[in-house]
């Protein structure tokens, strides 16, 4: 129980808060066997076409920054890349689209675990899982080629309206953001081989403050644009901008609200035109589309401005409850909820077992072997009597 | 078996544990009665509340809350404080066998207040008590409702 200090507490708050934003280990697991198993297929399916590829995740999944839906029966969304190696010229968008579109119909009709749905997208592909544990599951499948201008990794994806190419490099801005938190990273290794007594712990076992930010600043924006989706900020740009801003050294809290104050600086103006730079390719613009809608601009600058005024509060609110409807605005209701019962059963818990007693003068719940709280029951609504 | 009860501490003594622990706050003995009065906060994002506690040797401290007022923005009654009689609207925080008059308040009834309060603050905003104890209380079908 972390109580030694106001902002100590909040860290200890927020990291419940957190938690139940996260993805549960039993859905990631349960996404790499399904992109796996798939992938699997589809090399044994095309090995006889002389063309070679890759399946892969790709944004928020591999980046670990993906968040639980907000609602219970909403879906989790996760984003592959199909990479088939044709020639740079020798597949239309609307062949590479079809032929990925047979191969995964080939094989959905095998009656694969989960029994997904097959549906076509504006560009992609996706498998729609009936909803189980509540929570429903999309995999959005989407095709690409290599580009052969920024190889290895470089892919040319077709854009929403099948008109035109456009460059991707997944992979080489997954490196680049692990880059950024790698520091953190080694040291979160090191703690959680510790603390579990093992040696290898897979990176998905790891959340450094960076990430968790990204994941609050979503779960913000999301919140914030409930009714006005269209006006969302993409994902990639909160990621980039935040992970530009970040740096290391600090609890959630302190990053969180440091993050959401700086990343509007890491904006561009090049001549005229605000640019988010794609770190791997800086001559792409993240932000394009705000240059045909002005709107969309605007709305980006308000949210981070709420953002920012939301995460402060929370810093300067006195009363826990007073907290988690700062957690609720922030993060949703459920989030809240589950933060306050987790944290009330929490100090419950440490009660019970006597590790907690008070602070001289002030009356503050610390940690203690001490002075520790002798055990009661909180009796009910009876009238008072002398106690005998 | 016989089971000595173990004598009551005196109001002076009572007084003087309250008094080492909290130096800054009003305390008096008056014709059998100490009265308490001090600030207390339960953890450092809480509130800092306003107590004031009544207590006559051997009989259950009268704990309440003088500032802020418990019940502000709140629509339901509150859990586990006392209904009618001399402890109308004081906190309940212990049962009868938990507490004797051999005990300093200061190791207990203070404490115990200081938890009260956390669980009260979670206890706004989720509607759920997390401390100890039934809420709504468990009543036998015999009894009557309050």
């Amino acid at each position: 129980m972390q109580l030694q200090d106001r902002t100590s507490q909040l860290n200890k708050l927020l990291g419940l808060s957190m938690a139940e934003i996260e993805i549960p280990d039993s859905v990631y697991e349960l996404t790499v066997v399904r992109y796996t198993n798939t992938g699997n297929w589809l090399r044994t399916h095309w090995a006889r076409s002389g063309v070679g590829g890759d399946i892969y995740p790709q944004g928020s999944f591999p980046l670990g920054t993906a968040t639980r839906p907000i609602k219970p029966g909403d879906h989790y969304d996760i984003d592959l890349v199909i990479r088939r190696d044709h020639p740079a010229g020798s597949i239309s968008k609307a062949d590479l689209k079809d032929e990925v579109g047979l191969g995964l119909d080939a094989y959905v009709r095998t009656g694969p675990e989960g029994h997904p749905i097959l549906s076509p997208g504006k560009r992609c592909w996706t498998f729609d899982y009936p909803v189980v544990g509540g929570d429903g599951f999309h995999m959005d499948w989407l095709p690409a080629v290599p580009d052969p201008d920024h190889q290895p990794n470089g892919i040319l994806i077709t854009d929403r309206e099948m008109f035109a190419w456009q460059r991707s490099s997944p992979v080489d801005f997954a490196a680049w953001f692990r880059q950024r938190m790698r520091d953190e990273l080694v040291l979160a290794r090191e703690k959680i081989a510790k603390e579990m007594n093992v040696v290898d712990v897979p990176e998905w076992k790891l959340k450094t403050t960076l990430q968790r930010t990204v994941q609050a600043l979503k779960r913000h924006r999301d919140l914030h644009f409930a009714t006005t989706p269209a006006d969302r900020p993409a994902s990639i740009i909160i990621t980039t901008l935040a992970a530009m801003a970040y740096k290391p050294g600090a609890d959630f809290y302190e990053v969180l609200v440091d993050v959401t104050s700086r990343m509007a600086s890491f904006v561009e103006n090049r001549a005229g035109v605000l640019w988010v730079a794609n770190p791997v390719h800086k001559g792409e613009n993240f932000a394009d589309r705000w240059a045909n809608h002005p709107s969309r601009t605007q709305a980006f600058f308000d949210w981070l401005a709420a953002a920012q005024r939301d995460f402060a509060r929370l810093g300067s609110d006195l009363g826990v409850d007073k907290i988690l409807e700062g957690v609720q605005k922030s993060f949703g209701e459920r989030v809240a909820r589950e933060t306050g019962r987790a944290y009330g059963r929490g100090m419950g818990g440490a009660l019970l077992g006597g590790t907690l007693g008070i602070t001289p003068v002030s009356g503050i719940l610390r940690t203690t072997t001490a002075r520790h709280n002798p055990p009661h029951t909180n009796h009910g609504d009876h009238p008072g009597t002398p106690s005998s | 078996v016989i089971t000595l009860a173990r004598p009551p501490l005196s109001l002076a003594v009572q007084a003087f544990g309250l008094k080492e622990v909290f130096p800054d706050t009003s305390l008096e003995v008056k014709r059998g009665v100490l009265r308490w009065r001090g600030r207390l906060q339960p953890t450092w994002a809480s509130r800092s509340y306003v107590i004031d506690i009544e207590y006559r040797t051997g009989w259950i401290a009268r704990v309440r809350v003088i500032t802020p007022s418990l019940t502000d923005g709140i629509d339901r009654p509150l859990p586990h404080v006392y209904i009618g009689g001399y402890l109308d609207g004081a906190l309940c925080l212990h049962l009868d066998v938990d507490w004797g008059p051999h005990m300093p308040l200061v190791n207990t009834v203070i404490p115990w207040t200081v938890e009260w309060l956390f669980f009260y603050e979670i206890w706004r905003f989720t509607d759920e008590w997390c401390g100890t104890g039934n809420w709504p209380p468990r009543r036998d079908s015999s009894a009557s409702a309050a």
